[in-house]
C-alpha cells in the first residue's frame, strides 16, 4: 500500500512539474533590421572553408560541376576554400538535413522547393546589393522575393529558366513536309507548330505503324508540362490568397478536353512516368521511335549524346555523328493551341484560329543554407557561379536558359525563345510557396484518370463539358483537403 | 488468547538497510563491501549529476517540447521539439533504470544484513561478481539483450506513438515548434470525411488482403510440399530447386520484373493483344486498376511467398509418423481424408504461429503494391491512397510522401492496436495453444 502511495505522489508531483513547465509561454525568434540579417556576410571570407554545393544530376553527370568547382577554389586559393561536390540526391530534403548538419551549405533548386525552405528559414536571403541582378527580369526576381520581417527579401539567385519547349527529329520529318504539313509556307513544319497538326501527325503515325512508332511521346501524367493546356484556357493555381485555388476556373474544362484528345493520340504507354525516362531512347534510336517529345531544354543535352552515339554506331564517325545530331535536334517553342480548345479539326487560318499557349514554368537558383558554417564562402561561390561568363559556361554546358535577358540574347536560339516568352508573359511561374506542394499530386491523378478515360477505360466518363469540370472541381477540393490537413497536422 | 502484537514499521529493520534507502551504496559500505558500495554511490552521484546537467530539462522538455522557436537565418538555434521530445523519452527510460537499480540495491543489502544477522561472513566484491557469473548468469546474459529493446526498439516505438499526440508534420517542422494536441490526430482521421472514407475502405480491403495472400501462400507452400512429398514424383531434388529460385531472388527485384511484364508496354498485355485474346483497352495495372490489380497483387504474393511455407512444410512433413497413415489405410480412409485428419492437423498445431506471423506480414506488406503501381496516383473516392493501397501504403504516403508525421503515427497505433488484438486473439484461440500436450 505504501509503495502505491509513494508511485502516485511520485506521478502526481512529475505531471504537476511537467503540466506546470507545459504552460510556459514560448517566445518567437523577435524582428531584425535588413544590415542585421546582412551582417553575416560582412567581410573577408573564411580562411580553410569547405563548403558543400548541391547541383543538379546533369551538371553532375557532364562534369561541368567539377570543373566550376575548381575553377572557383583556384580563384580563391588565398584563402584556402574548398568547395566540393555535396554527394547528396538531388532533391535532399534541407529541413531534415540541415539542422543537423548533414545538408549542402549551397544548393540549386527550383523555386518551389527553394521558397519552401525559404518559408521555414533554412536558407539564408541574400544581399542582392552584392549580387548581379540587373539584367534578371523582374518577374523572375520576384518568384524568389518573400516578406520576412516587414522586409522583402531575396532567397534565391536565379541562374536558369525551366519551361516546356518541343524537341523534334528533323531527319524524321516526312520527304513531302513542305508541301503537306507547311499550310501557311512559313517554313515551319506545321507538326510542330500547332497542337491540331501534331495531333494529326501523331495519329497517322501510330496508325501506319500499328503503334509501333509515336509523333508526340510523353509522359501523360507529368504535372508540370500538362498544366499548360489548364492555364492557357484561363485557370491559374493560387490567386491572391492560397484559398483562392483557380485550376477549375471557367474555360480549364476546355483545355482539359485538349489533353483528353491528345491522350487519345498518344495511347496508354504515355501514362506513365516511365515516358519521361523512355523518350530519351525513343527520340534518339535509329528506328526512330518518337517523333517529338514535349519537356524542358535541359534534355537537349541527353538526347544531343544519344543520338550521337546511335549515329556512331550506325558507322558515322564521332565528329560528324556529333554535327548530325546538333542539326537534327531541334527545338521550338510550344505547338499553338486552338483557340476553341479541339485539336481533332483541321486548321484553316493557323494564326486566326490558335494561340500561343501560356505553360508552366519555373526558376533554378542557388541559395544558401541557414545551417552553414561559411556564410561568406558560399556567397562568393553564389557570385562566382552567377558572372555573366560563368553562366555563359553553364548554359553551353548543360543546355541550360540563362535567367539573365543579355545573355539569353547573345546565346540566341531556345534561350531567345524562352526569354521573349516569359516577356510575352507565356510562362506562368510556378508558386514560390510550400503550399505549391499540395498540388502535385492531386493534378498527376487528374491528368492520370482523365488521359485513361480516353485509352484503355471501358466505358469513359469525361463525355461532355461539365463532367470535365466536375473533375477541375474535385481536384480543387482535393488540393483544399491536404492543405487543410497540412494545416491541422 | 493474547491479541497478536503488531510489530511497529521501521522496527527492527537493519540501519544499513535504511542508509541504502537513504543513498544507494550507503548500507553496503557499512557491511563493509566498500568497492560495491562505492560503484553503488559513484551511480547515485553520476544519476543527480545527469538529473541536474540535462535530466530534468530533457524531461520539462518532454512537456513543454520547448519555448524559444529558432531563428536558423540568425544562427539562432532555439529549441528543436523532435530533440526534445526523443531526448525526454530518453531520459524518462534512465530514470525507470535508474529506479530498478535503486531496487536492487536494496534487496542487496537487505540480503547482505540478513547474513550478517545470521553470523555468516559477508561476501567481498570478487565474490559478488563470481556468484553474478555463476549463479546468476542468466540475468547478465538477458540484461543486456534487453537494454538493446529498450533503445532499438522501445523508445522508438514509444517516440512513434507519441508523436500522434502532437502537431508534428505539414507546417509545423522544426525550427517552428511542435505542440501537445492530444488525440487530435485521431479525431482527424475518425472525423474528416476523407479521412474516415479512405480508412474504411483501405481496412476492408486490407482484411481480405490480409486472409487471402495468408491462405493462398499457406496452402499453396503445404500443396506444394505434399507434391514434392509424394512417392510418386521423380527427381524430387530438381523440381525443388524452381521455388527456391523464386524464394532467393530479392522480392524486390521480382515485384519490379512483374511490373515491367504487366504494365501496358510489357510483354504480356502485348502479347495478348496482338494474339486477340483481349481487346485494345484491355489494361491489368492503370489509374482504374482496381481487382486487376488487386488478383496480380496475389499472384506476386503467391509467387514470393509460397516457396518459404513449402520448406518450412517440407521439414515438417519428414517428421510425420507414417504408422498414423498405415492404420488410416487399414481403416479405409482415403488420400484427401488422410490430409483432412492427419496431416492438416499436425501441420497446422506445428505452424500456427507462422500463420499468425504470415498473417502479419500481409497485413503490413508494403512491397507488394508499392512496387505494382510505382505512380503516385489517388482514385476517386480516396485520399492520399489508391484503390489497391494497404493501410502500410497509405501511411507511407502520409508520413513520407506528405509529411503528415502526426497522422502517420496515429494510423501506425490504431494500426498496432488491431494487429495485437488480432494476433493475441488468434494465437489463444489455435490448437497449438489449446492443445499443446497433443503432439508431445
Amino acid at each position: 500500500m505504501k509503495k502505491g502511495k509513494i508511485i502516485c505522489i511520485a506521478l502526481v508531483l512529475t505531471f504537476s512539474v511537467g503540466v506546470f513547465a507545459a504552460c510556459t509561454e514560448r517566445t518567437g525568434g523577435g524582428t531584425f533590421t535588413y544590415e542585421e540579417l546582412m551582417a553575416k556576410f560582412d567581410g573577408e571570407i573564411e580562411q580553410n572553408a569547405t563548403i558543400r554545393v548541391l547541383d543538379n544530376q546533369m551538371a553532375i553527370e557532364t562534369g561541368h560541376l567539377q570543373e566550376v568547382l575548381d575553377a572557383f577554389n583556384e580563384r580563391y586559393a588565398e584563402y584556402n576554400v574548398n568547395a566540393v561536390d555535396a554527394n547528396m540526391d538531388q532533391y535532399v530534403d534541407l529541413e531534415q538535413n540541415g539542422p543537423d548538419g548533414y545538408g549542402p551549405d549551397v544548393l540549386y533548386q527550383a523555386n518551389d522547393m527553394l521558397m519552401r525552405y525559404a518559408e521555414g528559414g533554412h536558407v539564408l536571403p541574400l544581399p542582392t546589393e552584392q549580387l548581379e541582378i540587373a539584367e534578371i527580369p523582374q518577374t523572375v526576381m520576384d518568384v524568389y522575393k518573400l516578406e520576412t520581417y516587414g522586409l522583402e527579401l531575396y532567397y534565391g539567385m536565379p541562374v536558369a529558366q525551366q519551361s516546356t519547349v518541343l524537341t523534334y527529329r528533323k531527319d524524321l520529318l516526312p520527304e513531302n513536309w513542305e508541301s503537306e504539313w507547311d499550310d501557311n509556307e512559313n517554313g515551319i513544319p506545321d507538326m510542330v507548330e500547332t497542337m491540331n497538326d501534331l495531333y494529326a501527325y501523331s495519329s497517322q503515325v501510330r496508325q501506319e505503324s500499328n503503334g509501333d512508332r509515336y509523333g508526340l511521346y510523353m509522359s501523360l501524367v507529368d504535372q508540370y508540362f500538362n498544366t499548360g493546356y489548364l492555364l492557357s484556357f484561363g485557370a491559374y493555381v493560387f490567386g491572391d490568397t492560397h484559398d483562392d485555388i483557380g485550376l477549375n476556373a471557367d474555360g480549364a474544362e476546355v483545355g482539359l478536353n485538349l489533353f483528353r484528345d491528345l491522350a487519345g493520340a498518344l495511347g496508354s504507354t504515355c501514362i506513365s512516368q516511365n515516358a519521361t525516362t523512355q523518350v530519351a531512347t525513343y527520340l534518339t534510336n535509329s528506328a526512330g521511335t518518337a517523333f517529338c517529345t514535349i519537356g524542358t531544354p535541359d534534355w537537349l543535352t541527353t538526347f544531343q549524346e544519344n543520338l550521337t552515339a546511335t549515329y556512331v554506331r550506325e558507322g558515322m564517325a564521332q565528329e560528324e555523328a556529333e554535327a548530325a545530331a546538333k542539326e537534327n535536334l531541334v527545338i521550338v517553342a510550344p505547338p499553338r493551341l486552338p483557340k476553341d480548345g479541339d485539336i481533332t479539326k483541321e486548321l484553316t487560318d493557323i494564326e486566326e484560329e490558335t494561340f500561343a499557349p501560356t505553360t508552366m514554368g519555373g526558376v533554378n537558383a542557388f541559395g544558401i543554407s541557414s545551417y552553414t558554417k561559411y556564410p561568406k564562402a558560399s556567397l562568393a561561390f553564389v557570385k562566382f557561379v552567377s558572372e555573366y561568363e560563368n553562366l555563359r559556361w553553364r548554359s553551353e554546358a548543360l543546355g541550360a536558359v540563362p535567367a539573365r535577358t543579355d545573355l539569353a540574347e547573345e546565346l540566341g536560339g531556345v534561350s531567345e525563345i524562352l526569354s521573349g516568352r516569359v516577356s510575352e508573359g507565356l510562362i506562368y511561374m510556378m508558386p514560390s510557396t510550400r503550399d505549391t506542394q499540395y498540388i502535385w499530386d492531386p493534378l498527376s491523378s487528374l491528368f492520370n484518370d482523365v488521359a485513361t478515360d480516353n485509352t484503355t477505360r471501358a466505358v469513359p466518363v469525361y463525355t461532355t463539358a461539365e463532367l470535365l469540370k466536375g473533375a477541375l472541381d474535385k481536384l480543387v477540393t482535393d488540393i483544399r483537403s491536404a492543405m487543410a490537413v497540412g494545416v491541422i497536422s | 488468547m493474547d491479541a497478536v502484537k503488531k510489530k511497529p514499521r521501521g522496527q527492527g529493520v537493519p540501519y544499513q538497510v535504511k542508509l541504502s534507502c537513504v543513498f544507494m551504496g550507503l548500507g553496503q559500505l557499512f557491511c563493509r563491501q566498500f568497492t560495491k558500495g562505492a560503484l553503488l554511490m559513484l551511480l547515485e552521484v553520476g544519476f543527480i549529476f545527469f538529473l541536474v546537467f540535462a535530466g530534468v530539462d530533457n524531461i520539462i522538455g518532454l512537456f513543454t517540447l520547448g519555448t524559444t522557436e529558432g531563428v536558423p537565418i540568425m544562427g539562432i538555434e532555439g529549441d528543436n521539439s523532435i530533440s526534445m521530445l526523443a531526448w525526454g523519452i530518453t531520459t524518462v527510460f534512465l530514470v525507470l533504470l535508474f529506479a530498478l537499480a535503486y531496487y536492487a540495491n536494496i534487496k542487496d543489502v537487505i540480503y547482505t544484513a540478513r547474513e550478517m544477522a545470521k553470523g555468516n561472513r559477508v561476501r567481498n566484491f570478487f565474490e559478488s561478481c563470481q556468484t553474478l557469473l555463476n549463479k546468476k548468469f542468466y540475468f547478465l546474459t538477458l540484461t543486456l539483450p534487453l537494454v538493446f529493446v529498450c533503445i532499438f526498439n522501445i523508445m522508438p516505438i514509444v517516440f512513434t506513438a507519441l508523436v500522434a499526440f502532437t502537431n508534428y508534420g505539414g507546417e509545423i517542422v522544426p525550427p517552428k515548434l511542435v505542440s501537445w494536441t492530444g488525440f487530435q490526430s485521431f479525431r482527424v482521421i475518425f472525423t474528416m470525411s476523407e479521412y474516415i472514407g479512405t480508412m474504411g475502405k483501405i481496412l476492408a480491403w486490407n482484411i481480405l488482403w490480409a486472409v487471402g495472400s495468408t491462405f493462398l501462400v499457406y496452402f499453396g507452400g503445404l500443396g506444394l510440399a505434399l507434391l514434392y512429398n509424394s512417392a510418386c514424383l521423380k527427381f524430387k531434388r530438381f523440381w525443388r530447386v524452381f521455388p527456391m529460385f523464386a524464394y532467393a531472388i530479392p522480392s524486390f527485384i521480382t515485384l519490379t520484373g512483374f511490373y515491367f511484364m504487366f504494365c501496358d508496354s510489357g510483354p504480356i498485355v502485348g502479347l495478348l493483344k496482338d494474339w486477340g485474346w483481349v481487346s485494345e483497352s484491355f489494361t491489368i495495372i492503370s489509374y482504374d486498376s482496381k481487382w486487376s490489380l488487386r488478383l496480380l497483387g496475389f499472384f506476386c504474393c503467391a509467387w514470393i511467398g509460397v516457396p518459404s511455407v513449402m520448406f518450412l512444410a517440407t521439414g515438417i512433413l519428414s517428421n510425420v509418423n507414417k504408422e498414423m497413415y498405415e492404420a488410416a489405410r487399414l481403416d479405409g480412409a482415403n488420400g484427401f481424408q488422410q490430409f483432412l485428419y492427419l496431416t492438416l492437423p499436425f501441420v497446422l498445431f506445428a505452424t500456427t504461429p507462422v500463420i499468425i506471423s504470415t498473417f502479419i506480414n500481409q497485413f503490413n506488406n508494403f512491397s507488394i503494391f508499392y512496387f505494382l503501381r510505382p505512380e503516385t496516383v489517388y482514385a476517386p473516392g480516396y485520399f492520399n491512397a489508391n484503390s489497391s493501397d494497404l493501410l502500410i501504403n497509405w501511411m507511407y504516403n502520409l508520413t513520407v510522401e506528405n509529411r503528415l508525421y502526426s497522422l502517420g503515427s496515429a494510423l501506425s497505433l490504431i494500426l498496432f492496436a488491431f494487429m495485437a488484438v488480432f494476433s493475441l486473439i488468434a494465437y489463444v484461440t489455435s490448437p497449438a495453444y489449446k492443445k499443446e500436450d497433443t503432439y508431445r
